[in-house]
């Protein structure tokens, strides 16, 4: 686990931001059979890849927002909640990155994502790496914002 | 890995690139004795994350009967 401040220009090495919508089927399975295929290659190919987990430090906010609505909804331990949110930022490198109010408007904006999306695309664009991600959106505006999604 | 003087003198610096990728020590033999070792130093985060994609990856994930996209798109129309 790390959060990390970037300089600009600062690059980590063989990274891959994941969006939240792979990491949660790490943890929850929904019956989508082909994202929980797909979320399962992305967590295999990072060990094999010896890749480097990056994510927007809105991941903080969303990844507990999930696991706490299905602890409740579904009564799930506490402790299995608490072991399994902990795992993921053990794994994880939160960027607080250079994204600013004015140029998370401004990709959502020209990009068509919502600015919760354009954190993660944000941040796979400045470090140049891929990102694993099941968002609709995220994925639909790639080819024009030139960033590569991950294929594990 | 074992590697004698020579080869420390002449390719020290791959062979602590080596050692430092790898995670394996090298023994360093002097007329065919050990004399030293270059090891990696353990990275706590490592070995931390480590142990969460092992644990991870061994996860059944618990079945929920609301979709996970929704589930993020709630979380965000809430206004995370």
């Amino acid at each position: 686990m790390a959060f990390s401040t970037l300089k600009q220009g600062e690059r980590l090495d063989n990274s891959i931001v994941v969006d939240n919508s792979v990491m949660m089927r790490w943890l929850f399975q929904d019956g989508s059979d082909s994202d929980q295929v797909y979320a399962h290659k992305v967590l295999n190919a990072i060990g094999a890849q010896a890749r480097q987990i990056i994510v927007p430090y809105i991941w903080v906010y969303e990844s507990a927002f999930v696991v706490e609505y299905y602890s409740r909804r579904h009564k799930l331990a506490h402790d299995q909640c608490m072991d399994q949110l902990t795992w993921l930022f053990d794994l994880c490198t939160v960027v607080r990155g250079d994204q600013t109010p004015t140029n998370l408007y401004e990709f959502s904006h020209t990009q068509g994502v919502s600015a919760y999306d354009a954190a993660y695309a944000m941040l796979a664009l400045g470090q140049s790496c891929p990102i694993a991600t099941l968002d609709k959106m995220i994925i639909k505006a790639s080819g024009r914002a030139k960033y590569s999604l991950f294929e594990p | 890995m074992k590697v004698t003087m020579v080869e420390i003198n002449k390719e020290a610096s791959s062979i602590v690139n080596r050692v430092a990728k790898t995670g394996e020590s090298a023994i360093i033999y002097k007329h065919g004795k050990p004399i030293a070792e270059i090891r990696a130093l353990t990275d706590k985060n490592a070995t931390e994350r480590d142990v969460a994609y092992q644990n991870l990856l061994r996860l059944q994930p618990a079945k929920v009967d609301e979709p996970i996209s929704e589930m993020i798109a709630k979380g965000r129309r809430r206004g995370i």
